[in-house]
């Protein structure tokens, strides 16, 4: 089985297998502190655009991933966030009336699962649910924004 | 034999059992008690001082200090077959021995077998050989098999399961390849990689949108992107 999960671990992502090892590590895990009850959930709101240069104040700690996105310059426009409870939504309002909806779906020592839905006035956007490493974050990107899109740095931490 | 008052009076005075009237009658009669004591007294010791005769020693002086070879006397001495004279008597003086064992069996006859009714009793099959059928589950229980995971049918398993996902991950990073507008709504599932930074289990974008899963890198984070604008799409 552990073998199994290799060769879909190497056909999914061409690169080193990062995930045998955690299948154990994951078990160690588990024997951590309690888990919170409530994920904190925050939501940035940043404007890449190619008309500006550099990455502005509040985003250095992300800066480097932002670069690697097709955009010279990045600014942040915004940061929201709220404790969510497992089972429970949170809607964020970003600029352009586009909405951002989080529900936290269930978490445990390693992981929490989210639902993240973007809508924008026209409709639908991206409707996904993910897991979200614990403490870590992923990024939304792409609705335009004022001559350059919007990214959507989503954190979960507890 | 009589004894006269005054004979009996002195011997109970020489045996200490004399009474008044014994003394009165001995002294009166002049006779001295003490002598009368002493003289059993020497008679007395005249007896005891016999020496016992000292055979042994005699013998001994006579026949030299030649030991006398008694314990190989005995050794030598051919032993009494007890057992021989017994069996000889119960035999009636043949050499042969009592066929006993014989004699038993002949009087109980040939037991019956157990096993049938046991057998019938525990619901097994009477003709079943138990103990041919005790071997083979020990040996069952003791034989070593070795376990081999991927045995041809599962390599079948693993191989398409490999496949599966390789042509769902290709086709998810496809279509945001080709930039093309995906139909009413694209959806995609993919399983879970455990420790990779985000897991996309499910992924759907509205009907005028593209999608791109972008990963730069094990610690980087996972980027969706979505182009709700074709012209705003990288």
């Amino acid at each position: 089985m552990r073998v199994t999960r290799w060769i879909l671990a190497l056909a999914m992502t061409g690169s080193a297998p990062v995930f045998a090892s955690s299948l154990d590590g994951a078990l160690v895990v588990e024997k951590r502190a309690d888990v919170a009850s409530e994920v904190k959930v925050r939501v940035w709101t940043v404007h890449a655009t190619n008309r500006s240069k550099g990455v502005g104040d509040g985003l250095e700690r992300i800066a480097k991933h932002l670069k690697n996105l097709n955009y010279t310059g990045f600014s942040l426009l915004s940061k929201d966030g709220a404790a969510i409870p497992p089972k429970a939504s949170r809607k964020f309002t970003v600029v352009g009336d586009k909405a951002v909806k989080v529900t936290v779906l269930d978490r445990n020592e390693t992981r929490a699962r989210v639902r993240v839905q973007v809508t924008s006035p026209k409709g639908k956007l991206l409707d996904t649910t993910v897991s979200i490493r614990r403490n870590g974050f992923f990024m939304v990107a792409g609705p335009a924004h004022d001559q350059g899109v919007l990214v959507l740095p989503i954190f979960a931490r507890y | 034999m009589n004894l006269t008052p005054l004979e009996l009076s002195r011997l109970k005075a020489e045996d200490g059992l004399a009474s008044s009237e014994d003394i009165d009658r001995v002294d009166q009669a002049g006779i001295d008690r003490e002598a009368d004591g002493l003289l059993r007294a020497s008679i007395k010791a005249a007896l005891r001082s016999n020496p016992p005769l000292e055979v042994a020693d005699g013998v001994m002086r006579r026949i030299g200090s030649v030991p006398l070879p008694l314990g190989d006397a005995i050794r030598q001495e051919p032993h009494t077959t007890v057992a021989d004279a017994v069996m000889a008597s119960l035999g009636g003086g043949q050499a042969s021995p009592i066929p006993v064992r014989q004699a038993l069996t002949g009087e109980a006859g040939i037991p019956d077998a157990l096993w049938p009714s046991i057998a019938a009793a525990v619901g097994a099959d009477p003709g079943m050989h138990i103990g041919k059928r005790l071997r083979s589950e020990v040996e069952q229980e003791s034989a070593f098999r070795a376990q081999v995971w991927l045995t041809p049918r599962r390599r079948w398993a693993v191989g398409g399961a490999a496949l599966a996902c390789a042509a769902a991950a290709a086709f998810l990073i496809g279509v945001g390849i080709t930039n093309t507008p995906v139909g009413p709504a694209a959806s995609a599932a993919i399983s879970p990689i455990l420790d990779a930074p985000v897991d996309i289990e499910e992924l759907e974008v509205g009907m005028s949108s593209s999608v791109q899963v972008l990963q730069f890198g094990n610690d980087a984070p996972t980027i969706i992107f979505v182009s709700d604008d074709l012209e705003g799409a990288q």
